[in-house]
């Protein structure tokens, strides 16, 4: 094991992703969403656990027994209600009035939340390893694969899946606080948009998952399939406590935590001197003292995170920036359907 | 403590940086950005104690290890052995006689050159020390002096040095650091610490084998530290013998080729050292100007320490006419420890004829003076002296009034026969005469008697024999008759063997003077112990400047028969032959000092004859160096010969112990601290080894730097966690 990963990001030479690029040529979206990706996850369906709120008709049950092709239950007829709705075959064996409710399907609203806080910048896979093209650096210059490319291929990967299905996607990017917003939208070329918004995205500042919460939890007022990509470095009682009041409004979560190796192994063996992305200061330390240690800490954290999301009935799943997104998520996805089908929603 | 490697401490404490340096330059790895940054602050703020714990001991440890090499590199000394402050090395180094000591092949004094240089090289190394050399062969010499920074031209001086035929001085080094400028505090200048080498191979049973006569034997001042340098290989003890002194009882060959064949010349040697268990041969030769005109050889038997000998000195040989000087050389056919005792020499003058001033006044017109009329004491003087022809003595009458006018060096004897009558010009003559060896005989004068004029003669008499002959005047003029006394001849006189002593019992004295004499005179005819008690001195004898002989009674048989005895003429010869050694000095051991040899100051220069010495080697001084020396005046003349004879005393081996010698050096330098070191290795220039204490204590450290440097990869080890390790 090198004492440093020999693509490890170092402050020496590094590209800015701090600041918008806006003199860049277009990213091609096919380097995020790789033919691979959609033919593992073709055949998936994202589902929402709780019951959606939705305007048009899709295999999303709705809370409104309104019409639908699908009969839920009777209920005694009130005066008022529409005399179409009446089943006479019921009052014919009754000699009751029975008013039919249906469930309604209607479509999800995928609001996929983009972290592009600084952690998000780090990353030790080789670009053109991760893209699988030619390019052996970004746009930009950077000849790593960061968690913030990994989280645009997520969040492109589901912006897919969910228009295919017939479901909305929009996308929130946030770092402190909202920086950025992409409208909920079925077009197909929703999951391009969502590239092209993330692609000239600068990936700095502090996090502020909580605050970021309250923001979005103002703007939106139908429930949603919220997909948060992120790394979840933070306060994990302030994640908890964004969980919570996703969870009161009654919406779902999806928690996909992206995590480079080398968060993850810590393969360092000299000392050096780490840099913090998030203007979190610089340490100079022996790897080899405190791995054990981080380990022990990062661990923790993600069982604080994910055991976070599970007591709100959310799903949590570590998303490698090392490997190939389609089984992760893929996964996940299956997972998550089949407990849906269990639970009978 | 101090250090033998000042600078090197110096480097290696400053090179304690190092370790610190590489310390912070590791810290200051190329930078890894690092999203998670919470987490490794989480984990350091558990570690963070142990692991300051940790590099802090490894730092430490690090210099604790570059700076106990350093000092054991540096290699401590205890204080008395090196200083930090600029040090004065003085040299002293015993080129005596004893140094030519010669017992495994190398000599004393070549090992002794080897220990100085090592000290050279020691004060080479040291800033600010400087060097100087003294020899210690008497009479001693400032080689290089005031000490000086100039280590090469110590080196060069070193080299040059050579053993003397003279026992060990001490006065140079006294009279140099006598003279040192006064203190720094004074001058100003920075104090300096004088460390005293004194490099011998410490032969002598005293220890430097310093001379037991010399004048000066007061404690010596102005040293810090003495470091004692033994420069002696082989066995403890060696045997060695010498020619301790050679006497020629003839000092004055007098005579040419037309009035004898042969000369025979008459002396004593005497030999120092172990008796060996077999006889040593001894040579003689005569050699003037280059010619052998005479040899013998003479044995030492085995336990006899002493012999006497006479060599014949064929006339043919010589150039007839000329007078001149007849070298002998006596050698010990014996290879011994040191060969420089193994060789002396001696000098005769050589005259066709000697010359004696009888000084009385003309006899013509004075009426009767004596008993005998007409015979006056010069007359029989003169009879004596020169009976015939071939007698090889011109003897001639010398007014008292006119004696200051001629030349002391035209003479070869004096006799006054009228002292009351003497001028002080007179009297300034006959010391002259005395002091180039000469022969002064004195009367009384025939005419003391009643108002006795003792008195204006004694005064003088004292000044000339050094108060060792004076006259009673309080007895006056003894008139009781008496006789000489039958005794065997000693002195001028002890060639006079076989009937001497009945020859001169026979003599009557019917009046004397009273003489006194002291512990430096000899007495070679007395009278008769008589009822008042023992026989009073008739004729005494001194020999510390020239020869003084004083008779008791003047030449006149109305004093006594002696004038008309037989024995008169033999006494009178032998006195003129064997008492006037004119301008010759066989007397002097090589360690003299340079003034004692030239009391009148008439020498300018002296050169050593190489064709009279056997050592072709002519460098040197008199004072120094055994063989013949010519002292030259200001014109060329040689108007001093001297026979230096090496100082076999010196020589004598007789090792003593460490003990002994710290003690005779303590005596002589007290309240100094003496270190005594081992023998020195004269094979090579070794530095001298730092005290025990310093190697102890160095080896300590060397052995606490392996274990720390143990610690240090433990430590190491621990402190780079590695995988699997417990955190």
């Amino acid at each position: 094991m090198p004492d440093a990963p020999a693509n490890s990001p170092t402050t020496e030479g590094a590209p800015d992703r701090t600041t918008p690029r806006t003199d860049q040529p277009r990213v091609d979206p096919h380097l995020y969403l790789h033919p691979q990706t959609l033919a593992r996850l073709g055949s998936f369906e994202l589902r929402a656990k709780m019951i959606v709120e939705g305007v048009m008709s899709g295999m999303h049950r709705s809370p409104y027994a309104g019409v639908s092709v699908e009969f839920a239950q009777h209920r005694p007829y009130a005066p008022g209600d529409d005399i179409r709705r009446l089943d006479w075959k019921v009052y014919a064996k009754t000699d009751k009035l029975q008013v039919k409710q249906y469930q309604q399907e209607t479509n999800l609203d995928l609001v996929v939340l983009v972290d592009r806080s600084g952690s998000m910048n780090f990353g030790t896979r080789l670009y053109a390893d991760a893209t699988g093209s030619d390019r052996t650096v970004s746009l930009d210059g950077r000849p790593n694969w960061t968690k913030f490319d990994h989280a645009t291929a997520t969040a492109a990967a589901l912006g897919y899946v969910t228009v295919k299905q017939g479901d909305r996607v929009g996308m929130i990017v946030y770092s402190d606080e909202i920086r950025g917003l992409l409208p909920r939208s079925g077009r197909k070329t929703t999951w391009r948009q969502i590239v092209d918004t993330l692609s000239v995205q600068p990936v700095d500042r502090e996090t502020d998952f909580a605050r970021v919460i309250e923001q979005t939890l103002g703007q939106i007022t139908n429930r949603c399939l919220f997909v948060v990509v992120s790394d979840f470095f933070d306060d994990p009682d302030r994640i908890r406590a964004a969980f919570a009041r996703i969870k009161h409004r009654g919406h779902d979560l999806i928690a996909l935590q992206v995590l480079d190796r080398a968060e993850t192994e810590f393969p360092f063996d000299d000392p050096a001197r780490f840099v913090g992305l998030e203007q979190d200061g610089s340490l100079r330390l022996d790897p080899r003292a405190i791995k054990q240690d981080y380990l022990d800490a990062i661990g923790a954290h993600i069982d604080l995170v994910r055991k976070a999301a599970r007591s709100f009935g959310f799903d949590h799943q570590i998303v490698p920036t090392h490997d190939w997104l389609g089984p992760p998520i893929a996964a996940m996805l299956a997972k998550r359907n089949a407990m849906i089908r269990r639970s009978g929603r | 403590m101090s250090f033998l490697h000042p600078l090197i401490l110096s480097a290696g404490l400053l090179a304690i940086v190092i370790p610190i340096i590489i310390h912070f330059l590791r810290r200051r790895r190329r930078p890894i950005e690092w999203a998670a940054m919470r987490f490794l602050q989480d984990a350091l703020r558990k570690r963070r104690r142990r692991l300051r714990l940790e590099q802090l001991l490894l730092l430490l440890t690090r210099c604790a290890i570059v700076a106990l090499l350093a000092v054991a590199i540096a290699r401590p000394t205890s204080g008395g052995d090196v200083s930090s402050q600029p040090t004065a090395h003085i040299i002293a180094i015993d080129n005596s006689i004893a140094s030519a000591t010669n017992s495994d092949g190398t000599a004393d004094l070549s090992r002794a050159i080897d220990a100085a240089l090592a000290v050279v090289e020691r004060a080479s190394r040291s800033t600010g020390d400087t060097v100087a050399v003294l020899t210690l062969g008497a009479p001693g010499g400032l080689e290089l002096w005031p000490p000086t920074a100039d280590t090469d031209a110590a080196r060069r001086v070193l080299d040059r040095v050579t053993p003397t035929d003279s026992r060990a001085s001490l006065d140079a080094l006294r009279d140099a650091l006598r003279q040192r400028p006064g203190t720094p505090d004074e001058t100003g200048t920075t104090p300096v610490r004088t460390v005293l080498h004194v490099v011998s191979g410490w032969r002598n049973a005293e220890g430097l084998g310093l001379n037991p006569d010399a004048a000066d034997r007061s404690p010596i001042a102005g040293v810090d530290a003495i470091e004692l340098h033994t420069a002696s290989g082989g066995p403890a003890t060696i045997a060695n013998v010498g020619i301790d002194t050679i006497g020629v009882t003839t000092p004055t060959v007098v005579g040419s080729a037309t009035l004898a064949p042969q000369t025979r010349v008459f002396g004593t040697l005497v030999r120092s050292g172990v008796a060996p268990e077999q006889a040593i041969e001894i040579e003689l030769i005569a050699r003037p100007t280059g010619t052998i005109a005479g040899r013998t050889v003479a044995r030492f038997e085995p336990g006899q320490t002493s012999l006497n000998w006479s060599v014949g000195v064929n006339d043919a040989a010589l150039t007839p006419g000329r007078g001149g000087r007849i070298a002998l050389g006596a050698t010990l056919k014996i290879d011994d420890a040191n060969p420089r005792d193994n060789h002396a020499a001696a000098v005769l003058s050589r005259k066709r004829e000697l010359r004696a001033a009888v000084v009385e006044r003309s006899p013509v017109g004075l009426g009767t003076r004596g008993s005998d009329a007409g015979i006056t004491p010069g007359t029989w003087a003169m009879a004596a002296l020169t009976p015939d022809e071939r007698a090889g003595v011109e003897s001639f009458r010398v007014d008292p009034a006119s004696l200051g006018s001629i030349p002391a060096g035209s003479i070869d004897a004096l006799f006054i026969l009228e002292p009351a009558r003497l001028t002080e010009a007179g009297w300034a003559r006959a010391s002259e005469l005395l002091a180039l060896g000469g022969l002064v005989v004195i009367t009384p004068d025939a005419s003391t008697g009643a108002g006795s004029n003792l008195a204006d003669w004694d005064g003088a008499l004292r000044v000339l024999s050094d108060n060792q002959i004076t006259i009673n005047r309080n007895a006056g003029v003894r008139s009781e008759p008496e006789r000489l006394a039958r005794t065997a001849p000693v002195g001028l006189l002890s060639a006079l063997q076989g009937e001497f002593a009945d020859l001169i019992a026979s003599v009557g004295v019917r009046q004397r003077v009273d003489l006194i004499v002291g512990a430096g005179a000899i007495v070679p005819v007395a009278t008769e112990p008589g009822q008042g008690g023992p026989g009073a001195p008739f004729i005494a004898q001194t020999s510390a400047r020239g020869t003084l002989v004083v008779f008791a009674a003047p030449f006149d048989v109305a004093w006594s028969d002696l004038p008309a005895r037989p024995v008169f003429v033999p006494i009178l010869q032998e006195l003129v032959r064997r008492g006037s050694g004119l301008g010759v000095d066989n007397a002097l051991t090589a360690g003299i000092p340079p003034g004692t040899f030239d009391p009148g100051g008439a020498i300018d220069r002296w050169t050593l004859d190489a064709s009279m010495s056997p050592d072709s080697d002519q460098t040197g001084t008199p004072g120094a160096r055994a063989g013949v020396w010519l002292g030259l005046s200001t014109d060329g003349r040689v108007v001093r010969t001297l026979a230096v004879r090496p100082d076999a005393t010196g020589a004598v081996l007789e090792t003593p112990t460490p003990e002994d010698r710290l003690a005779a050096i303590g005596e002589l330098f007290p309240g100094v601290s003496i270190s005594d070191d081992a023998p020195s290795d004269a094979e090579g220039a070794q530095v001298r080894n730092a005290s025990a204490w310093g190697d102890r204590l160095a080896l300590l450290l060397l052995v606490m730097c392996a274990g720390l440097a143990v610690f240090e990869a433990l430590l190491a080890r621990v402190a780079s966690h590695p995988a699997g390790a417990a955190a």
